[in-house]
C-alpha cells in the first residue's frame, strides 16, 4: 500500500471513529463548541484535538474544533500524556437530575469560561478552584473533587482547595474519613477558622465520633477563646451525649463569655436555653 | 518459578514427604512443604547426612554378632575370645576375615592369624577416629586391643540379631489360628529425621491378635533400643494406639536399653490392635547423627504368644539442626493453684488447668492430653469429668485403672505462634462417704500432652517456664524431669455443710386476706453445702398482734416449683404452732420454701401474723447421700410478717399528668389519667367497668375515647357521646390490680378538627357506685374515690412557627472568596403546639449583594436538607429532606454559603461583607406543615435574624517566617528577623503595618535603630517596588527592645501570585557573651471590621476593594486575625546570641 494510501485510510478511520464517539456521546455533555460548529467548515484530525489543561498542547480556539472534534476531545484527553493527576478542565460538566435546566445553562456557561481560561493556562488554579465549585453545584462532586486535589497538591499551604475538599468530603461525598483528614489539614493552616470547627464538628457526629468531636470543640475553644459560639455547641454536644452536668458548665461559660463580650442578649439566650435544661 | 527457588521446593517437598510418609499413621499430621531461605542448606546437609549414615549402617550390618569384649588379643592367640572376635568381624561386609572358607562366616575358629589381623586392621581403620588417632596411631595395628574392644562393644550396644530393618512391615493382620496372642509386623514407618525435641517419633508398628475365645490381657510391651545411638537420645519411649493416643505413660530405658511400655490393656477374643512404638526425642544430647531404631521384643502377658520377635520398624536419624515449635506450659487461670476445701454433691468443679502457649517456630495443634488423678477417691466418685479445652468441652475417657483420663481433640485444636489456650479438668463429686478422700488432677509427663508442630509435621515437645518451676505441691508445674510434671492442687472432700437457714426475703412481707386459701404466710431459705438432708419433723411457731384469734388451716410446705413437700397441717395450741411430720428432703445448694395456708376469718384487718423456726425444731436430720446425721448450725429463723387485709382498691386523678394544650384534629390524645391503688388490699382486685367523670367547656367534644391499661387498650367501645358526668366505660378484658400494686388506666381520645380553640375538658373521679372482685375471694370490692377533675386540656388551633438566630453563630468570619460551605449563621427553627415538618425558609442577604454568594445552603447537622441561590436580595430555600420541629421545642438548621469567587471579570465582591439572615418579612414566608392538624403553618417571626456575618476577601496575604542566616550576635547593623508575606494569584495585597516584638538581652542596640526593609526576591538582593531608596518601609527607626507597631511610610503592595520578603534590621554597639536579642513578629487576636489604616491592628493589609489600591484613609484595612502563619500571640522567635 502506498503512502498516500495509508494517509488516506488513517484519515478515514479517524473520521469514522470521531462519528461514534459522536453519536453515542450523553446528553448532557454538553459542549461549549457545539454552537461553533455550524460555521466551521475545516476539517481536523485528533493530533490537533487538545488534550489536557495541564498539558501543553497546542492551543485550541473555537474555530479550530471541528463537528467531531468535540466529543472526542474528551475521549482522547483520558489517555492525552498529561500529568498523571491532572483533571481534564474540558470534563463534561454532569449535572445531578435535581438541577434546573435554568441553572444548568447558567453553570455550563460558566464552566465553559473556566475552561477557556485553564485551557489557555493549565497553572491558573484560582480558575480550578473556581470550576470546582460550579462542578459541585451542577452534583458533579467527582468533577470537583479531582478540580480541588489538583488544588490542594500545587498548593498545599493555601487553605482555599483544602477546606473546599474536606466539605465536599464531608457533606457531598461522605467519606468522612477524608473529609476529617483535609479540615484538619485546614484548621492547622487556619486555627481561627470557626466556620471550619462548625463544618469538622458536623462531620464527626456524624460519623459518629463523639469522642474527637469533643476534643475538636475543646481545641476550638482554646484557640479561639473568645468564640461563644463553640462553647454554646459544645453544650448541645453534651446534651446529646445525656452529660447535662457538662452541658451547664458549658453554658455558663458561654455566658460569661457574651456579658465580658458586652453581648448581653446572646447571654440571655443562652441563660434561657440553660435554664431549660433544669 | 525461578530456578534456585524451584530447586529449594523441590527439596522441601522431598523432605515433607519423608516426613510425611513417616507418619502415616493416623496421629501424625503431614509436614508442610514450606520452604524458607536456610531450609535449602538444611535440607542438602541432612539429605547428604542421612545417605552416609544409612550407607554406613545398613549395607554393614548383616548379621551382627555380639558380645562383650573383655580380653585383648592379637596375632598368634588361640581361644580366649578369638572366635566372637571373627564373628563380629565378619558381621561387617568390609571387615571380614574371609569370604569363603576358613575364616569366613559360618567357619570362624578361635585361632588369631594374619587374616584375623588384617580383618582388625580394617576394622582399626574403618573406625580410625575412634580407635586410632584417640592413642596418636594412624595405621591400624591388628592388635585387638583396649580401644579396638571398646569401640566394638559401643557399637554391639547397638546391634541386636535377627534385626532386618524395614523388611519386617508387611502390613497385614494375621488372621486368628490357634489359641492365644499373634504378634505380626504392621506397615513400618518410613526412615526420616528424628529431630531434637520432636516427641512421638514412629519407630515401630506392630499387631496384636486375639486368637483365643477369651479375652487376653496385656500388661505391657517389652522394646529395646537398637540400632547406631544411644539410649540417652530418646527423652521417653511411648506405646501409641491406632487412634493416636498414647497408651500408658512414657518409660526410659534401662541398663539392657529396654524399656516396658504401654498399660493393661484387654484384647477380646478375636480382636486385633495395632500400636506404634514412637520415641520421645531428648534434647542437647550429642547423638545428632546417630542413626536409632525401637525393636519390639516382647509382649508382657500371661497368654501364649506366637510369631516372631523382634519387630524392628524404621530407622531414624537423630538430628539437631531442624528448628522445630515448641510449646511452653504455665499454670492456668482456671486452675486452683493451692489446696482446696470441696463438698460433696459440688459440681462444675475445675480441679486443675493448664495454660499452653506455642513459641514462635511454628504453629501447633493440640491432639491429646491426660491427666492422672492421683487422690484417693475413685473414678466413680467423679461424674461429668471433661476436659475442657479453649471453652469447648471434651468428654475424658477414664483408664480401666481408673487412675488417668484422657481427651482427644479430634483434628487437633490449633494453637497459633505466639498465642496461648487453656485446657483444664472439670467435674462434679457425686461420691458417697468419701469425706476426707482427696481428689487430685496431675500431668506425669510432658509427654503426656500431644502437640504436632503445623510446619514440620512432627511432634514438638513441651516445656516449662523456668519461672514457674515449683517447689511444692499444688502450686505450679514442675520441672520436665519430674513426675509428676504438673502437680495439681490437692482437693480436700468434706460432706453435708448446712451453711444456713434463715428467713426467705423472695417472700416478702405483704397483706393476706382472710378466709382465702394458700395466702402466704412467710418463707425461708435452706443453703446446704456438699450433700442435701433429710428432715423428718419440723415445727413453725406462729405470732400474731391485733385481733387474730383463731387457728391457721391447711398449712403446705411449697418449694420453689410450687410443690408441696410437707403438708397440709392445721396450727394447734396457743401460742400456735404448726408441725410438719412429713420427711422433706432439701437438696443441697440454695433453696426457697413458701408457707401457705389459709387465716380464718377472726383475724381482722390490720392484724399480723409471723411464724418463726429454730434448729431444735427440725429433728431427724441425715445427709441425703452419706445417711450420716446431721447436727444443724444454731439458727432461728424468724419469717416476715403478713398483714391482714381486705380486699381494697384506692381511686384517685395520676398527678403525673400535666395540664396539656391539644391541637385540633389529633387522634389518640392522652387526655386523663386515673390510678388504681391496691397496694393496701389483701388480694388482688378485679375491675369489668368504671366511671369516669368527664368535665367540659366543650362546643365540639372529643370522640372514640378508650381506656387503655398501659399500650393494652380494656376497651373496644368507646362511650357514644360525651356529656359532663359520669362516663362508663365497659372493659372488655378484665382490669387486675393485684395487691400491693398501683395501675393506671389512660383515657385517650380524638379532638376533632372542628373543635373550637381554648374550649377545655377534663377527665377526673366523682362518686360512684361501680365495684370490683376479689380476685381470690370473689369478695365484691367497693373502691374509694379521690374525687378531683383532671388536669384541663386546652383546644388550640394549629401549631406556631417562628425563627431566631441561635447562640451557635459564629461571631464575623473572614473567607477567601471561592472558599465553600462557609457558616454564615444558625437559625432556630421554633415550633409551638404541634411538631411541625418545615418544608421552606425564606432568607435575606444584608449589606452585600446577591453576586458575593454564589450558593446558599441549609444543613441539619451534616445532612444537606436544601440550597438555593439568591435573587437581588432574596432567597428561597425549599427543602429537599424532611426537617420536623418538635412541638414546644426547636430546630436548628446552620446556614452555609459558598463566597463566589472575587477577582477580575468574577463576581464576588473584594470586602463583601455577607450576612444571611432569616427573612421574615418575605413575600413568600418561611412554611411548615403542622404534624397533628395538618394544616400549612406560616413563620410569624416579627423581625429578621441579624447575624455576624462574613467577610469575603480576594485573597488573604500569608504570612511566612524565615530563618536568619546566622544566629550569632555580633556588632553593628544585624539582621534580627526575616519573614516574607504572600499573595495568592487571585490578587494583590497591600501592607501598611506589621508589630515586631524585640527583646534584648544584655547586648547595647541604638534606641530607635529598628528598621523593616522589603524586598522582591528570596535572597534579599533587589529592593522591593514601593519601598523608599534604602529599601525601609518606614524610614524613621523604630523602637528597639519593645513591642513595636512599625506602620510603612506607604502601603507596600504585594503583587498576585508574588512573595516580597523583609528584613528587620537594628544597630547592636555592643555585645558579650551570653547576649541575646530575640525578635517576632504578631498577629490579632480577633476579627475587626475594615477600617482606615491607622491604628486597624497589629497586622494591618488590604485586599485594595477598589479599582485603585486603597489609600490608608480607605476604609478598607483589616487586621491581622486568621492571617495563615501569623498567630495572634506571635510567630516563633528568631534568636541570636553571643557565646
Amino acid at each position: 500500500m502506498s503512502r498516500a494510501n495509508w494517509t488516506i485510510t488513517a484519515l478515514l478511520i479517524c473520521i469514522a471513529v470521531a462519528l461514534v464517539f459522536y453519536y453515542r456521546a450523553p446528553a448532557t455533555q454538553i459542549s461549549r463548541a457545539e454552537p461553533e460548529i455550524a460555521s466551521s467548515t475545516a476539517t481536523s484530525t485528533a493530533a490537533e484535538i487538545t488534550p489536557s489543561a495541564n498539558a501543553t498542547p497546542p492551543i485550541v480556539t473555537h474555530k479550530s474544533v471541528t463537528k467531531v472534534s468535540a466529543p472526542v476531545r474528551a475521549s482522547v484527553s483520558s489517555t492525552a500524556s498529561a500529568p498523571v493527576s491532572a483533571p481534564m478542565a474540558n470534563r463534561p460538566l454532569q449535572f445531578n437530575s435535581l438541577i434546573s435546566s435554568g441553572s444548568r445553562e447558567a453553570l455550563q456557561q460558566q464552566a465553559n469560561k473556566l475552561q477557556d481560561i485553564l485551557v489557555k493556562n493549565p497553572t491558573n488554579y484560582a480558575a480550578w478552584i473556581d470550576l470546582g465549585t460550579v462542578r459541585k453545584n451542577a452534583g458533579d462532586y467527582e468533577g470537583a473533587r479531582q478540580a480541588w486535589e489538583l488544588v490542594a497538591k500545587a498548593m498545599p499551604n493555601d487553605p482555599v482547595g483544602v477546606l473546599n475538599l474536606g466539605n465536599l468530603y464531608g457533606f457531598y461525598i461522605h467519606d468522612y474519613k477524608m473529609s476529617e483528614m483535609y479540615l484538619q489539614k485546614g484548621l492547622a493552616m487556619l486555627p481561627t477558622d470557626i466556620s471550619s470547627y462548625h463544618n469538622l464538628y458536623d462531620v464527626l457526629v456524624g460519623s459518629k465520633q463523639p469522642a474527637k468531636a469533643e476534643a475538636l470543640l475543646m481545641q476550638g475553644i482554646q484557640a479561639n477563646p473568645k468564640a461563644i459560639d463553640l462553647q454554646v455547641l459544645l453544650a448541645r454536644f453534651y446534651i446529646e451525649q445525656g452529660r447535662l452536668e457538662d452541658a451547664k458548665i458549658a453554658y455558663k461559660k458561654a455566658i460569661v463569655n457574651a456579658q465580658s463580650q458586652n453581648l448581653n442578649d446572646l447571654a440571655a439566650s443562652i441563660q434561657t436555653d440553660l435554664e431549660n435544661l433544669h | 518459578m525461578s530456578k534456585a527457588l524451584a530447586t529449594k521446593n523441590v527439596a522441601a517437598v522431598l523432605v515433607a514427604s519423608v516426613l510425611a510418609l513417616g507418619f502415616a499413621f493416623s496421629f501424625a499430621t503431614p509436614a508442610k512443604a514450606d520452604a524458607t531461605s536456610d531450609l535449602q542448606a538444611q535440607v542438602t546437609a541432612l539429605l547428604a547426612q542421612i545417605t552416609a549414615l544409612q550407607g554406613g549402617s545398613s549395607s554393614t550390618m548383616m548379621s551382627p554378632a555380639c558380645h562383650t569384649f573383655t580380653r585383648n588379643h592379637k596375632a598368634g592367640n588361640v581361644g580366649g575370645e578369638v572366635m566372637w572376635i571373627q564373628q563380629f568381624l565378619n558381621s561387617m561386609s568390609d571387615t571380614m576375615v574371609a569370604v569363603s572358607g576358613a575364616g569366613s562366616k559360618g567357619n570362624e575358629s578361635s585361632r588369631f592369624g594374619p587374616a584375623t589381623k588384617a580383618a582388625v586392621m580394617k576394622f582399626q581403620m574403618k573406625y580410625k577416629a575412634d580407635i586410632l588417632t584417640p592413642v596418636g596411631l594412624t595405621k591400624g595395628t591388628g592388635t585387638w586391643g583396649p580401644s579396638t574392644r571398646a569401640k566394638a562393644n559401643a557399637l554391639c550396644a547397638g546391634m541386636q540379631p535377627g534385626n532386618s530393618g524395614n523388611s519386617n512391615g508387611g502390613g497385614t493382620t494375621p488372621t486368628p489360628t490357634g489359641t492365644g496372642l499373634t504378634i505380626s509386623a504392621g506397615t513400618q514407618p518410613v526412615n526420616s529425621l528424628a529431630p531434637e525435641g520432636a516427641s512421638r517419633v514412629p519407630f515401630t508398628t506392630f499387631t496384636l491378635t486375639n486368637n483365643s475365645g477369651a479375652a487376653v490381657t496385656v500388661t505391657g510391651v517389652t522394646v529395646q533400643r537398637t540400632g547406631l545411638a544411644n539410649d540417652i537420645a530418646f527423652s521417653g519411649v511411648v506405646l501409641v494406639d491406632s487412634n493416636g493416643l498414647q497408651v500408658g505413660v512414657s518409660r526410659t530405658f534401662n541398663s539392657n536399653h529396654q524399656a516396658v511400655i504401654g498399660d493393661t490393656m484387654t484384647i477380646a477374643a478375636g480382636a486385633s490392635m495395632t500400636f506404634t512404638v514412637a520415641g520421645n526425642i531428648g534434647i542437647g544430647t550429642g547423638s545428632s547423627g546417630q542413626v536409632a531404631s525401637i525393636a519390639v521384643v516382647g509382649i508382657n502377658t500371661t497368654a501364649t504368644v506366637s510369631g516372631l520377635l523382634p519387630i524392628t520398624g524404621a530407622s531414624q536419624t537423630l538430628n539437631n539442626t531442624l528448628t522445630l515449635g515448641n510449646v511452653t506450659a504455665n499454670v492456668s487461670t482456671f486452675d486452683p493453684n493451692g489446696s482446696q476445701s470441696k463438698n460433696i454433691g459440688d459440681t462444675a468443679v475445675k480441679f486443675a488447668g493448664v495454660r499452653f502457649t506455642a513459641g514462635s517456630a511454628e504453629d501447633v495443634k493440640l491432639y491429646s492430653i491426660r491427666f492422672r488423678q492421683s487422690g484417693t477417691v475413685g473414678s466413680s466418685d467423679l461424674a461429668n469429668v471433661m476436659i475442657v479445652l479453649d471453652g469447648t468441652s471434651y468428654p475424658a475417657t477414664w483408664s480401666a485403672d481408673g487412675k488417668y483420663i484422657t481427651a482427644v481433640f479430634p483434628g487437633g485444636v490449633l494453637i497459633q505462634k505466639g498465642y496461648s489456650k487453656d485446657v483444664y479438668v472439670q467435674g462434679d463429686i457425686v461420691g458417697s462417704n468419701i469425706q476426707g478422700r482427696t481428689i487430685q488432677f496431675d500431668i506425669d509427663k510432658a509427654s503426656d500432652v500431644y502437640f504436632v508442630g503445623q510446619l514440620y509435621g512432627y511432634g514438638v515437645s513441651v516445656i516449662t517456664v523456668s519461672a514457674a518451676v515449683p517447689t511444692t505441691t499444688g502450686t505450679t508445674i514442675t520441672l520436665i524431669t519430674a513426675q509428676p510434671w504438673f502437680d495439681g492442687s490437692l482437693f480436700t472432700l468434706t460432706g453435708v455443710q448446712v451453711t444456713s437457714i434463715t428467713k426467705a426475703n423472695e417472700v416478702a412481707a405483704q397483706n393476706v386476706s382472710v378466709n382465702v386459701p394458700n395466702q402466704p404466710l412467710g418463707g425461708f431459705v435452706t443453703d446446704l453445702k456438699g450433700e442435701g438432708i433429710q428432715v423428718q419433723r419440723m415445727v413453725f411457731t406462729v405470732a400474731t398482734t391485733g385481733t387474730a384469734t383463731g387457728l391457721l388451716t391447711n398449712v403446705s410446705i411449697v418449694n420453689e416449683s410450687g410443690v408441696v413437700v410437707a403438708g397440709p397441717v392445721d396450727g394447734v395450741g396457743f401460742p400456735q404452732t404448726l408441725t410438719f411430720t412429713d420427711t422433706v428432703t432439701f437438696p443441697a445448694g440454695r433453696h426457697v420454701y413458701t408457707l401457705k395456708g389459709k387465716l380464718p376469718s377472726t383475724f381482722l384487718n390490720n392484724s399480723t401474723v409471723q411464724l418463726q423456726t429454730v434448729n431444735t425444731a427440725w429433728t431427724n436430720v441425715l445427709g441425703v447421700v452419706s445417711g450420716n446425721n446431721v447436727t444443724l448450725p444454731t439458727f432461728t429463723a424468724t419469717l416476715n410478717q403478713m398483714t391482714v387485709k381486705s380486699a381494697q382498691v384506692a381511686l384517685s386523678v395520676n398527678p403525673s399528668l400535666p395540664v396539656k394544650n391539644v391541637v385540633q384534629g389529633v387522634s389518640g390524645f392522652l387526655a386523663g389519667s386515673i390510678r388504681f391503688d391496691a397496694s393496701n388490699s389483701g388480694e388482688d382486685v378485679k375491675f369489668a367497668n368504671a366511671q369516669f367523670n368527664y368535665t367540659d367547656a366543650m362546643t365540639v367534644d372529643p370522640t372514640n375515647c378508650q381506656a387503655y391499661d398501659g399500650t393494652v387498650r380494656l376497651t373496644t367501645t368507646a362511650p357514644a357521646s360525651l356529656a359532663a358526668g359520669l362516663i362508663s366505660f365497659v372493659f372488655d378484658t378484665n382490669l387486675i390490680v393485684a395487691k400491693g400494686t398501683v395501675k393506671t388506666v389512660d383515657i385517650k381520645c380524638d379532638v376533632p378538627s372542628n373543635a373550637t380553640p381554648t374550649n377545655t375538658f377534663s377527665w377526673g373521679l366523682a362518686s360512684s357506685t361501680f365495684t370490683g372482685i376479689g380476685v381470690n375471694s370473689s369478695n365484691t370490692v367497693t373502691p374509694t374515690f379521690t374525687i378531683a377533675a383532671g388536669p384541663v386540656m386546652t383546644v388550640v388551633g394549629a401549631g406556631t412557627l417562628t425563627v431566631s438566630l441561635d447562640a451557635l453563630s459564629p461571631a464575623t468570619i473572614l473567607a477567601t472568596g471561592a472558599t465553600n460551605d462557609v457558616v454564615a449563621s444558625v437559625l432556630r427553627f421554633n415550633a409551638t403546639n404541634e411538631p411541625i415538618t418545615l418544608d421552606r425558609v425564606a432568607l435575606t442577604l444584608g449589606s452585600s449583594t446577591a453576586a458575593s454568594v454564589s450558593a446558599v445552603k441549609l444543613y441539619d447537622g451534616n445532612t444537606l436538607v436544601g440550597s438555593g441561590v439568591f435573587t437581588g436580595t432574596t432567597a428561597l430555600v425549599t427543602l429537599t429532606s424532611p426537617v420536623v420541629i418538635p412541638a414546644d421545642s426547636y430546630k436548628t438548621l446552620t446556614v452555609k454559603v459558598d463566597i463566589s469567587a472575587i477577582g477580575p471579570n468574577q463576581s464576588g465582591v473584594e470586602g463583601a461583607f455577607i450576612r444571611v439572615d432569616h427573612d421574615a418579612l418575605a413575600s413568600i414566608l418561611t412554611r411548615g406543615s403542622g404534624a397533628s392538624s395538618g394544616t400549612q403553618i406560616n413563620d410569624t417571626s416579627t423581625a429578621d435574624t441579624t447575624s455576624n456575618g462574613v467577610i469575603a476577601h480576594r485573597s488573604i496575604p500569608q504570612f511566612a517566617k524565615i530563618a536568619l542566616p546566622s544566629s550569632t550576635l555580633t556588632t553593628g547593623s544585624q539582621d534580627v528577623y526575616r519573614f516574607s508575606i504572600a499573595a495568592d494569584n487571585k490578587g494583590d495585597v497591600a501592607i501598611n503595618a506589621v508589630t515586631v516584638d524585640n527583646a534584648v538581652s544584655g547586648a547595647t542596640v541604638t534606641a530607635g535603630s529598628l528598621k523593616v526593609y522589603a524586598y522582591s526576591d528570596a535572597a534579599f538582593s533587589t529592593i522591593a517596588p514601593g519601598t523608599n531608596p534604602d529599601g525601609s518601609v518606614k524610614l524613621a527607626g523604630s523602637a528597639v527592645n519593645a513591642t513595636t507597631t512599625v506602620t510603612f511610610d506607604a502601603p507596600l503592595t504585594v503583587p498576585a501570585g508574588q512573595s516580597r520578603y523583609f528584613k528587620v534590621v537594628e544597630v547592636v554597639t555592643a555585645a558579650a557573651a551570653g547576649n541575646s536579642i530575640s525578635t517576632r513578629v504578631t498577629g490579632d487576636a480577633a476579627f475587626a471590621a475594615p477600617a482606615a489604616a491607622a491604628g486597624a491592628g497589629n497586622f494591618v493589609w488590604s485586599g485594595n476593594k477598589g479599582a485603585t489600591p486603597s489609600t490608608v484613609a480607605t476604609i478598607d484595612w483589616n487586621n491581622g486575625f486568621n492571617i495563615v502563619g501569623l498567630p495572634a500571640s506571635g510567630t516563633d522567635v528568631s534568636v541570636l546570641s553571643k557565646n
